[in-house]
């Protein structure tokens, strides 16, 4: 019984871990749904994210017609939410991408060589953190002209801490290793040992939080677009669709409902998805 | 085990808070009315005040010289009994109204009408502790005021003025005690003292703003003991309170939720036509727009009777003209372009060949994230010109902003389309069409936004601001109102109705076409 | 300022050597950050388009006046020496100066009533999140894999990903019978707040009625701001639950026959209190930022409202005095979560 598991290679182990754990399974299944539901709205959609129906009485619950009510525009909600899921998704996608792309490098450079580098890297993510994150989303997405592309920047940059910290913490582990320390001792070049041995290292810390990050990434723009920084407002996107739901609650809670079941979900999946791949790629991964 | 325990204990109460249902309100004094609106006064100094919440405050705390009537922008006596013009209309002269008191107890004077008004218009008067005056320009036409004798005050203006009369009625002109600004100083602004309706009482800055009645009132006193106005920036939260009796009024609330409103039991809805105007300015400095063909298209492309529905729920009336329709002044006869696609289309098919650019246009609309009284839903406006505009060839991308930057941005002239809107400020025509409309008004800060010039609406709104006799000014408006309409530099959009929500334990209020909020004759029923 | 140097003289007496060298250092840092931090939104909110002062004319500019203002406030001088005099001013009268966009606006007197209302806010929520995610945490650990467990980290799970201006939104929906938006009702105009922290002021002036309305007031906001850490502070109870009784003497004590919830409660969650403490404080921290979120949905008067809809009208003088408020508020959390660690778990160098 212990004889396959000892011919696995990590890499198979850590498959075969991922594939057990219920929240990575329920997680990714959340998410499939998601990028379906974005990549084939309009075909599962039952209207266009603007098309109005002046028949009925708006803001309103459920219907037949309708299956998760009409919002005060007279526009089906269940078609926003599932059209809004493309920008959410991307928003989120390309603001972590950014936040990696900026965070990880800073990290190694931080964590490989130290010295001054380190000392301002470490400082200025000190400055960065001492601020709630969505004051400085907010100050950044006014300061663009108003636009999703502000929005995404600005959640991008506030998330560029989180992955230099732990690429930092991570690159400092690896190079104290006995066998990073051998290697150097017998002349590899610094670039050798950090394209073969840190940057694989760092792989999975990354992908984990980068998971986990997208949930928090999806989070932070739909909370920028509920604050009323964000694009064209006839876009479906999920915080805006709750922010002008928020003025009608007395007539009807239901245009609340989708966008705000629907931004819990994607972020729960991703959370999901980010603890299974945890415990399957970097069991000592801390949880904070 | 404690942590347990008092976990336990924690849970346990918040239960018992959560569904102990809050009991009939025990109202402190039951003649206290409690006024909820969208935010708080940003000043009591009349000099200072700008935005309509500031307003609302400010007519129950001061008086003027002369008012406009409870229903209309006509003139009325107030703090001056009568009024007379010199032949060439220079030199006003005002009897002034005997024993009346400001809130410390000392006189209304001469001299202190004097004091009030050059705080007002003087560039450097050392009673001013903001300097910030908006309607300073307003009154930039008076030279010089002079105490004639204690009852008696004369105004000397630099020329004639056709609206210096309703400027003195406007809010600015309040007249405060010079003892409390002296006293006060830089603090007059948060211990304001005048003659109106309501003393102050105290101010916590967006909490509450309380005033109580003054006992002494020349027109005799207020029918509610104190009014507490506070700011509830949330519409939901406003609504509410209102249904939960913590409020007495709520008004700037989205004009669907007030018809649902409209049906519960214990809340009525008052009504009143207002002078404003919602329209959407057209930068004509930015090509194409600075081809009539496509401004006609434009307006040709919007459904105004579709857009009060969907952005009004029905609660507005479509504009012709940027001054509103309940405006002296506004011509009648000239009828709207009709809602036509196909004949926009072709127009703009027309400018394109002419002008050699691609159909379909790209557009950017300027729209202000937050409601103004003209526009309770600006995204739905916005979204609704957009959806109307793609129709006929034109694709618009939305570009909110809260409402100060907005119009900075508009003013500057960097914005393609974006929306706008206006109230009056003295029931005057001038205040529309020269204020916005007028090549004087572009700059940086003008509120021409739509860069429009045309020498002979210049010509004929600079005469109608000299000229003192009604019969000739009214020409001058209606010809006006042709040479603009031909030129559509705006496409009016509508004039709203404003509506607030009460409880019905609330009698005789009443709204005011110029948007004043006059608590004075309001009263609760079961209030002797 | 005497009164401070006698308290840190107090403190210095107080302390051990190494504690005070390492809460010099500290401090040290947390200033040095602040001041570099606060100057560079100084400079930032400066070069952004956008003219706050025209908030003040509305609708009705006067090129003139504003010229005037700019230039006798001496918003046209370089920006550095306006950061200059910002700071000498802050650290000579401990004053931020005039609101732009509001008219005759002490930043610090509207500061010095708004924070109150957010650090109560925050208060009661995380009374609120501590015991309750303490309790399910270590439910979760003693039935580790049963269903107490699922289902509280379940709960956890869901804790962390609805977002807290949803939730908001669901209980206001939920509980309509709770008072919303103020943090007492208008209409309580003869109370007169003395510390401006309404629950314990109800409470000094022995106004018991008026405690309880005010605790009606904060319960929803509390409510929806202590969701995620009290979803956070479970999980981190459970993992470190279960990882000291793993441990041998935990072990030992259970096979002497202690009784196993004395046990649980009297050695385990003891030792396991250190991580709890350190993630509890930072959720302190950040809970002042989510604040934003939750005053926005509640129309709770308090400062993430304030300096939001100051970012709007771009007062920049009111934003960074905000947020140099916030930063402080989040070092000073930390730093003390940082000794709190240090005396729960002595094992931790200073370092």
């Amino acid at each position: 019984m212990n004889a396959p598991d000892t011919i696995e290679s990590p890499k198979q182990r850590a498959w075969v871990r991922l594939r057990r754990s219920s929240s990575a399974r329920t997680g990714s299944t959340v998410i499939l749904c998601f990028l379906l539901i974005a990549v084939f709205c309009q075909i599962l959609a039952p209207y266009a994210p603007n098309s109005r129906d002046a028949t009925v009485d708006a803001p309103s619950g459920p219907t037949a017609k309708h299956w998760l009510g009409v919002d005060a525009n007279e526009k089906d909600v269940l078609s926003r939410v599932m059209y809004g899921s493309r920008l959410s998704l991307f928003a989120g996608l390309i603001s972590i991408t950014f936040a990696v792309s900026l965070g990880a490098p800073a990290g190694a450079i931080a964590g490989y060589f130290g010295g001054w580098p380190e000392t301002i890297i470490m400082r200025s993510i000190d400055i960065a953190l001492a601020f709630p994150s969505i004051l400085i989303a907010l100050l950044v997405a006014t300061a663009y002209k108003p636009g999703w592309s502000a929005v995404i920047i600005a959640v991008g940059l506030i998330n560029v801490p989180v992955f230099a910290r732990q690429v930092r913490v991570t690159v400092l582990t690896i190079r104290g290793l006995d066998y990073v320390t051998a290697s150097r001792a017998l002349g590899a070049s610094p670039l050798h040992i950090l394209v073969r041995v840190i940057v694989p290292g760092i792989v999975n810390p990354v992908v984990v939080l980068a998971t986990m990050g997208l949930g928090a990434a999806i989070l932070e723009v739909a909370g920028l677009s509920f604050l009323g920084v964000g694009g064209d407002p006839t876009e479906p996107e999920w915080g805006s669709m709750l922010a002008q739901a928020k003025d009608h609650l007395s007539s009807s809670i239901w245009p609340a409902v989708g966008p705000g079941v629907a931004i819990s979900l994607a972020i729960l999946g991703f959370n999901l998805l980010g603890d299974g791949l945890r415990d399957a790629l970097d069991p000592r991964l801390g949880e904070s | 085990m404690p942590t347990r325990r008092f976990a336990v204990i924690l849970v346990c109460l918040m239960f018992v808070a959560c569904s102990s249902r809050a009991p009939s309100k025990p109202t402190k004094t039951n003649n206290t009315l409690i006024y909820g609106r969208g935010e708080d006064s940003k000043t009591l100094d009349p000099i200072n005040g700008e935005t309509g919440e500031t307003v609302k405050a400010l007519v129950n705390l001061y008086d003027t010289l002369v008012a406009f009537t409870d229903d209309s922008t006509e003139i009325e006596a107030s703090l001056a009994t009568s009024w007379s013009t010199s032949e060439d209309g220079l030199t006003w002269t005002f009897q002034l109204r005997e024993g009346v008191r400001f809130h410390d107890g000392t006189l209304v004077d001469a001299a202190a009408i004097v004091f009030s008004l050059n705080r007002l218009c003087q560039d450097d008067n050392p009673h001013v502790s903001d300097p910030a005056r908006p309607y300073k320009p307003n009154f930039a036409v008076i030279e010089e005021i002079r105490a004639v004798d204690p009852l008696t005050v004369e105004f000397q203006l630099s020329e004639p003025s056709a609206v210096f009369l309703n400027n003195l009625a406007m809010f600015p002109a309040g007249i405060v005690s010079p003892t409390a600004v002296k006293k006060h100083g830089k603090g007059f602004s948060t211990n304001p003292v005048g003659t109106g309706p309501f003393r102050f009482e105290r101010w916590i800055r967006d909490q509450q703003l309380v005033l109580a009645a003054n006992e002494d009132h020349w027109r005799g006193r207020p029918n509610f003991d104190r009014v507490v106005f506070v700011p509830v920036s949330e519409s939901a939260t406003r609504i509410q309170q209102l249904t939960r009796g913590e409020i007495h009024i709520a008004d700037n609330l989205p004009p669907a939720e007030v018809d649902d409103l409209a049906r519960k039991p214990g809340l009525t809805v008052v009504e009143e036509i207002s002078m404003n105007v919602a329209y959407l300015a057209l930068q004509m400095d930015k090509p194409p727009l600075e081809d009539v063909r496509v401004r006609q298209a434009i307006a040709m492309a919007l459904d105004k009777q579709a857009l009060i529905r969907v952005g009004y729920a029905g609660h507005a009336e479509p504009a012709i003209n940027l001054l509103p329709k309940a405006m002296w002044g506004h011509n009648d006869g000239i009828g709207d372009r009709p809602f036509d696609p196909d004949a926009s289309r072709e127009l703009l098919q027309a400018a394109a060949a002419d002008r050699g650019f691609e159909l379909p246009l790209t557009l950017s609309l300027a729209v202000m994230s937050e409601p103004r009284p003209y526009m309770e839903q600006p995204l739905q406006v916005a979204a609704f010109v957009k959806d109307s505009l793609a129709a006929v060839g034109i694709n618009v991308t939305i570009e909110p902003k809260p409402v100060t930057p907005h119009f900075a941005k508009m003013m500057r002239g960097d914005y393609q389309i974006g929306l706008a809107g206006w109230t009056t400020d003295n029931g005057d025509p001038d205040n529309f069409l020269y204020s916005l409309l007028d090549s004087d008004n572009i700059s940086e800060s003008g509120n021409n936004m739509s860069h429009y010039r045309n020498d002979k609406v210049h010509e004929l709104l600079l005469a109608a601001q000299r000229e003192l006799d009604q019969d000739k000014r009214l020409t001058f408006y209606h010809h006006a109102q042709e040479l603009i309409f031909a030129d559509a530099p705006i496409v009016p959009l509508v004039s709203t109705k404003q509506r607030a929500v009460h409880t019905t334990r609330i009698k005789d209020y009443r709204l005011h076409p110029a948007m004043l909020i006059r608590l004075r004759k309001a009263r609760f029923e079961d209030v002797p | 300022m005497s009164g401070w140097v006698k308290l840190m003289q107090l403190l210095c007496w107080l302390t051990p050597p190494a504690v005070a060298r390492y809460l010099s250092v500290r401090l040290f840092h947390a200033v040095i950050t602040m001041v570099v931090a606060v100057s560079l939104i100084f400079i930032a909110m400066r070069m952004l388009p956008g003219n706050p002062l025209l908030a003040r004319f509305g609708q009705h500019p006067d090129a003139e006046q504003m010229q005037r203002i700019i230039h006798e406030q001496g918003w046209d001088r370089p920006i550095l020496s306006q950061l200059g005099q910002f700071l000498h001013q802050l650290v000579t009268t401990g004053d931020f100066g005039e609101s732009i966009s509001r008219s005759n606006e002490n930043v610090s007197d509207e500061l010095t009533r708004r924070i109150p209302a957010t650090i109560e806010l925050t208060v009661v929520a995380m009374l609120l999140a501590v015991p309750i995610g303490v309790a399910f945490g270590v439910a979760a650990a003693v039935w580790r894999n049963r269903w107490p467990d699922r289902l509280c980290m379940a709960g956890a799970m869901l804790g962390v990903s609805v977002p807290v201006f949803f939730l908001g939104i669901c209980l206001r929906a939920i509980f309509t019978g709770m008072p919303i938006g103020f943090r007492l009702p208008a209409f309580e105009i003869d109370f007169e707040p003395i510390t401006e922290f309404y629950l314990l002021d109800t409470l000094l002036q022995q106004r018991f009625d008026l405690f309880a309305t005010a605790f009606k007031h904060i319960c929803l906001p509390a409510l929806a701001l202590s969701s995620i850490p009290m979803s956070i502070i479970a999980r981190i109870t459970r993992s470190s639950m279960l990882e000291v009784l793993g441990e041998d003497f935990i072990r030992t004590g259970r096979a002497k026959g202690a009784s196993s919830w004395g046990v649980v409660l009297r050695h385990a969650l003891p030792n396991a209190a250190a991580p709890i403490v350190n993630i509890a404080g930072f959720q302190i921290g950040l809970l002042l930022s989510g604040a934003v979120l939750t005053e926005t949905v509640f129309d709770w008067p308090g400062m993430g409202k304030y300096v939001v809809d100051a970012v709007r009208e771009n007062d920049y003088v009111i934003v960074q005095a905000g947020a140099l408020v916030i930063a402080a508020i989040f070092v000073t959390a930390n730093l003390v979560v940082d000794l709190l660690y240090l005396w729960l778990d002595p094992r931790v160098r200073l370092s």
